[in-house]
């Protein structure tokens, strides 16, 4: 497995298990940035740039991801009417 | 002020170029220029989140930061989000954003560029006057 799947699933993983906790991290973390580790919220920031800066220094393997604490989905506005893209 | 004035097509609307590349803040500023790459990018009211073409982000090898839901006409789907900076050189001084994020899109016609979102449009100010078909931005 490359370095960038290895990177895909745990960012794969991490979002599967933060939308299982995100009704609770609203309460106490909305508008922060989680990092996510191995599938666990490690720490919650202000900006992603802080999270990836502390990220980048503490996990050498590059295992991470960060995660948004909002319930707001993207809305691409007219591309929001294009054919459904496939994940990349 | 740094202004821009341009012309523009209302069939195709407003574009800018701009150039993107992996964060100085978290590759150091080496890594940062070999990733550079200039993307022509639509200015786009609609989208509330700036959108790359994969295609540029299989060049600057990106790695996804995050995933978030997209809203579409009949579904919803996660997808990636990357990491960049963003510099504006159609300005004097060019105008530059550290550390934005942005998502990867498939675009239908393999379009290498992108769209500029509600997400970049609320550090700017643009004027779209349609009936003399320019747009000005001041940043």
């Amino acid at each position: 497995m490359s370095d960038l799947e290895k990177k895909q699933r745990e960012v794969d993983e991490n979002y599967d298990a933060f939308l299982e906790i995100l009704p609770q991290l609203m309460k106490k973390h909305e508008g922060k940035f989680a990092l996510m580790r191995h599938k666990e919220p490690v720490e919650f920031f202000d900006t992603t740039r802080d999270a990836l800066i502390y990220a980048t220094k503490t996990y050498k393997d590059g295992l991470y991801s960060v995660q948004e604490v909002t319930q707001k989905p993207i809305d691409l506005g007219w591309f929001s009417h294009a054919p459904i893209p496939q994940p990349v | 002020m740094p202004q821009y004035r341009n012309q523009f097509d209302p069939g195709t609307g407003a574009h800018i170029d701009v150039i993107v590349s992996k964060p100085i803040d978290i590759y150091g500023e080496e890594y940062a220029a070999r990733s550079e790459t200039r993307l022509h990018m639509l200015i786009d009211t609609g989208a509330s989140k700036t959108a790359i073409g994969t295609k540029a982000i299989q060049a600057m090898n990106l790695q996804p930061v995050e995933k978030r839901t997209v809203r579409f006409a009949t579904a919803e789907r996660s997808v990636n989000l990357y990491q960049i900076d963003m510099t504006c050189d159609i300005f004097s001084p060019p105008f530059y954003l550290a550390n934005i994020s942005v998502m990867g899109f498939d675009f239908v016609d393999g379009w290498k560029g992108g769209i500029l979102g509600r997400d970049f449009l609320e550090k700017i100010a643009i004027e779209i006057n349609g009936p003399e078909k320019y747009f000005k931005i001041t940043v």
